[in-house]
């Protein structure tokens, strides 16, 4: 206070300073103590968890750049595989190196030394293979690919043939599944004229057309014949008459 | 006048780096060391509940921490402004809940541990320091306040309040003279 204030106020503040100036009881200094030193602890903690958000940070660009040279297909091909097959309850279209093979399919044999006395050739495998056996021929969909990647060919055609239970039983909707991959353009319409399902008309009809083309074919064979008999003939008559002429000479000269 | 609590500058800073890694041991010698000024602040402001608002200045406290730079004496004013700071936002809450504090600071007022008897005649005489104090402008009473609890200067008081060294030496005269005229009263 300064010298000039009188006694009363300074009497006053002292009385006022006594009795406002006293520290809380211990429980509530305790429940701000701890408080402020929680809030302290956690501003070491906050410190931390903008690393934390770095790390968020950096793993999501990771995620997002291998995803998109996955969708551009740029990675290795194991691993691409691993992504398209991840992300198949994605509806995001990662190629995949091999369409047909998955995870679960055998892994291809790049290397021949590896693992080939227990994996058979491929012609060997066609060529084992009962002829009679029920089941539909496997053949390679693959094309010219084959013959770079056989058994992977060889097998997914047959696990997109065979696995199908319903494919499997009806044989019309499995041989037209397989079909699509085996027959060429051309061969559609024999198959389906030797199809067991088609109607009687439709096959009298066929054998109708056979009948009236083989008897066609038959008429113009007759008409060739006739006409190339005829041309024998007067073939031969010339060859007669040369043949005469100088006999006739040789006659005359013998007689 | 009661001496003021102080620390030296070296334990000052010891307290101050185990502070700021949370340990409670420093918070508790730092809190031994500013909270009964702090309370005595916001007790003779007029506020219903001074221990919840010493409570928020410790928290804000701990927040600024880390960023604090300088010695024990400019730590104790930064405790005091955001004392004063937590204050306003506490009247202008309470204004707009128009609930009158009087009641409950009579009764926050009452000294821990004391007896029954003693105890009544502290609240009367608080009740009369008070109703003294309550018939000063706010800032007379906030500079008077200011000055005996904290036995700050002018010049720190106003670098508190925000206000130049002179305009508080001249609400220190106005507020020392308001106060004898209404103590020497017949």
């Amino acid at each position: 206070m300064d010298p000039g204030e009188s006694r009363s106020v300074v009497a006053f503040l002292t009385s006022l300073v006594d009795q406002v100036a006293v520290a809380p009881d211990e429980v509530t200094a305790y429940r701000h103590i701890s408080a402020a030193a929680a809030t302290a602890r956690g501003l070491v903690v906050r410190g931390s968890r903008s690393f934390r958000w770095v790390a968020a940070a950096t793993a999501m660009v990771t995620a997002l750049g291998t995803g998109g040279v996955a969708m551009a297909g740029g990675l290795p091909d194991p691993i691409q595989t691993a992504v398209a097959d991840a992300a198949r309850v994605l509806p995001l279209p990662i190629p995949v190196p091999y369409p047909h093979a998955r995870l679960s399919d055998p892994a291809p044999v790049d290397h021949p030394e590896v693992d080939t006395w227990s994996r058979p050739a491929p012609a060997e495998a066609m060529a084992d293979e009962p002829e009679d056996s029920g089941e539909a021929p496997v053949v390679s969909a693959a094309g010219d690919d084959s013959s770079e990647r056989p058994h992977l060919a060889v097998a997914s055609d047959q696990r997109s043939c065979d696995f199908d239970g319903e494919r499997r039983h009806e044989g019309k909707e499995r041989d037209s599944a397989c079909d699509e991959l085996v027959a060429p353009p051309g061969f559609e319409q024999d198959v389906d004229r030797f199809d067991g399902d088609h109607d009687e008309d439709r096959d009298e009809e066929f054998v109708d057309r056979d009948r009236e083309s083989r008897a066609d074919r038959l008429s113009e064979a007759r008409d060739d014949d006739s006409d190339h008999r005829g041309q024998d003939e007067s073939d031969r008559q010339e060859e007669r008459h040369d043949h005469e002429s100088p006999d006739d000479d040789s006659s005359t000269g013998r007689d | 006048m009661p001496p003021i609590p102080s620390l030296t500058d070296r334990e000052f800073s010891s307290y101050l780096r185990a502070a700021r890694a949370g340990d409670e041991g420093a918070w508790r010698a730092l809190y031994d060391w500013l909270a009964p000024q702090i309370l005595g602040f916001l007790r003779s402001s007029g506020l219903p509940d001074p221990d919840d608002v010493l409570g928020d200045v410790f928290l804000d406290l701990a927040r600024g921490v880390k960023d604090f730079k300088g010695n024990a004496k400019g730590f104790r004013a930064l405790v005091f402004t955001i004392a004063r700071a937590r204050r306003v936002d506490e009247f202008r809450r309470l204004s707009r809940r128009s609930e009158e504090p009087l009641d409950a600071v009579i009764h926050d007022l009452a000294p821990a541990g004391s007896d029954v008897e003693h105890e009544a005649l502290a609240l009367v005489a608080l009740d009369d320091l008070l109703e003294i104090l309550g018939q000063l402008t706010d800032d007379q009473a906030e500079v008077l306040v200011l000055r005996a609890l904290g036995g700050w200067t002018s010049r720190e008081i106003g670098e508190i309040t925000g206000r130049s060294t002179g305009a508080v030496e001249q609400l220190q005269h106005r507020a020392t003279e308001a106060l004898r005229d209404l103590l020497e009263a017949p």
